[in-house]
């Protein structure tokens, strides 16, 4: 095989050629690093690229696997970082200049992880400034969407979905507080996968929102972000949000079938304001997973508009907390989202933050009522596509700019920390990719991942290549 | 009080906050961040359609198992 046409496996393919010594991991990253070097100045996907570092790191796993010391599915595989998962001895911006010569003395839980499965860390991946959406100032220069040079990737977590959609790395570890792994993932063709909280450890990155925050991998298909999940998944002791629960082989939790299985729709919420061709694809994707054996049934949830309300005041108190000492001491040296997010944080009272909370735990009781009688939930990833750099953001509902609106199908699910994924549904008549979500109770993340590999098994959507070259 | 009897959040009334915050917010900042403050004010008044009378805040860390 062209060296060049590695970059175009996913990961799992590329972990099959190395796992058998067909191809080398040196060989795998230089394809990488050069892919990189031709592509990353039109994409922006890279804060940092590590070029060094990886090749040093590809050596060793050449090394090990010539010896026959094989440690699985990861082992000399090139992935990326955003760059506010610490990598010992290199820098931290979290996108923003208040923080753009932080280099952290040690690494993230997941970057152990990472590296103890012999993966190949090639660089820190883009992101909104601190990981605040819904708009960004990109201090580090602008990450592209592969889809359209035109058009923005969502965020927070852009250059992870970014540079897998654009064949820069095979997969990628992003963050979620309200939609920041599947937002992009949706929008640049990709899947984005969020775990139940507390499943991935979020020690050694800098938070946004410690209830909220969740750590997951933006891969090319479902099974790369399953094989991902082997990897970082596992009590934490340094993170006091995490599970001390059994952890699943993911991989093996993606075979079998539909039959039976309750899949739950709302058609008020998740359908006001959603673009017709988001509508037509998703509405295709249910018809398929029907074909599989699902039954669709409505659900509804009463406070949802509320549960809105309560995310943003949880997100931008603990937000303000976070960033307390940054914003009094630095604040022109925050981007304009990042900066108005943090001030007016600032401004909430002890009893706001407590009443946000209080509406939080009436949203968990009515999630937990409702999944009583369904599976699993289907809804748009998000409710219109990728938006142009150049244009006011599109009006979804007559309220929220898109980019806002596109947050308000995730980040309920966030406020009750369940696993949620998007995968590629489909294309618009401009080229741009629609995203399927699927959400779970907590801890039946395998179920989760189980039913969006049936659907893209049944699709050849994450086939498709951006018009990148 | 009711919603109606509140007092509505001004940049001046921003400006005295922030500098009680010890955030670094002059007049014209005040100016843009009142209207912004006053929405999120009015969304955490339209939480009090919701009973919670007898509703806990949800714990940061939920599911905590040693």
């Amino acid at each position: 095989m062209d060296e060049r046409e590695l970059c175009f496996l996913s990961l799992s393919e590329v972990s099959q050629l190395i796992g058998s010594r067909e191809v080398s991991p040196v060989a795998v990253t230089r394809a990488i690093l050069d892919r990189i070097a031709e592509k990353d100045a039109t994409i922006g996907a890279y804060v940092t690229v590590m070029g060094e570092a990886a090749l040093e790191s590809a050596r060793e796993a050449e090394r090990e696997i010539e010896q026959g010391r094989y440690r699985g599915p990861l082992h000399g595989v090139p992935v990326s970082l955003k760059d506010i998962i610490y990598v010992k001895g290199v820098r931290n911006t979290a996108g923003s200049k208040v923080m753009a010569d932080f280099v952290p003395d040690h690494d993230a839980t997941v970057t152990q992880k990472l590296r103890s499965a012999g993966a190949v860390i090639v660089g820190k991946a883009q992101l909104y400034e601190f990981a605040m959406g819904p708009k960004t100032t990109y201090h580090f220069g602008p990450t592209r969407n592969p889809w359209d040079l035109n058009r923005v990737t969502s965020g927070s977590s852009s250059g992870g979905a970014a540079g897998v959609s654009a064949f820069l790395c095979y997969g990628s570890l992003g963050t979620d507080t309200g939609g920041s792994i599947r937002g992009p993932a949706s929008w640049c063709g990709v899947v984005g996968y969020k775990p139940t909280y507390g499943v991935v450890s979020r020690y050694g990155v800098t938070p946004l929102s410690w209830c909220m925050d969740h750590v997951g991998p933006i891969t090319r298909t479902v099974r790369d972000a399953a094989l991902m999940m082997n990897a970082i998944a596992g009590y934490d002791p340094e993170d006091p949000g995490s599970l001390n629960v059994p952890v699943p082989d993911y991989a093996a939790a993606l075979e079998g079938d539909l039959g039976g299985l309750r899949i739950g729709i709302d058609t008020e919420f998740f359908f006001d304001g959603l673009n017709p061709e988001v509508e037509a694809a998703f509405r295709q994707a249910l018809q398929a997973l029907q074909s599989a054996g699902a039954n669709i049934r409505e659900v509804s949830f009463p406070s949802m508009d509320l549960a809105q309300s309560a995310h943003s005041l949880i997100l931008l108190a603990e937000a303000a907390s976070v960033h307390e000492e940054r914003i009094r001491g630095s604040a022109k040296l925050f981007g304009a989202n990042a900066r108005t997010r943090t001030e007016l944080g600032s401004f909430l009272m002890a009893t706001d933050y407590l009443k946000a909370q209080r509406v939080r735990t009436l949203f968990q009781k009515e999630f937990a009522q409702v999944m009583k009688g369904v599976d699993v939930l289907a809804t748009p990833a998000s409710p219109a596509p990728a938006s142009r750099f150049d244009e006011p953001p599109p009006r979804a509902d007559g309220k929220q700019a898109a980019r806002s609106a596109a947050n308000r199908f995730r980040r309920p699910f966030n406020l009750v920390g369940a696993p949620a994924i998007s995968v590629p549904c489909g294309f618009t008549e401009a080229g741009l990719p629609i995203g399927l979500q699927i959400v779970g109770r907590p801890l039946e993340d395998g179920l989760v991942l189980k039913v969006a590999h049936i659907y893209e098994q049944m699709t050849d959507w994450h086939r498709r290549r951006p018009p990148i070259g | 009080m009711a919603k109606s009897d509140k007092k509505k959040i001004t940049p001046e009334i921003t400006k005295q906050i922030a500098d009680v915050l010890g955030l670094d917010i002059d007049e014209a900042r005040a100016a843009e961040l009142a209207p912004q403050i006053q929405a999120l004010r009015d969304g955490i008044d339209a939480m009090d359609e919701l009973e919670l009378t007898d509703v806990e805040p949800a714990p940061l860390f939920p599911m905590r198992q040693e």
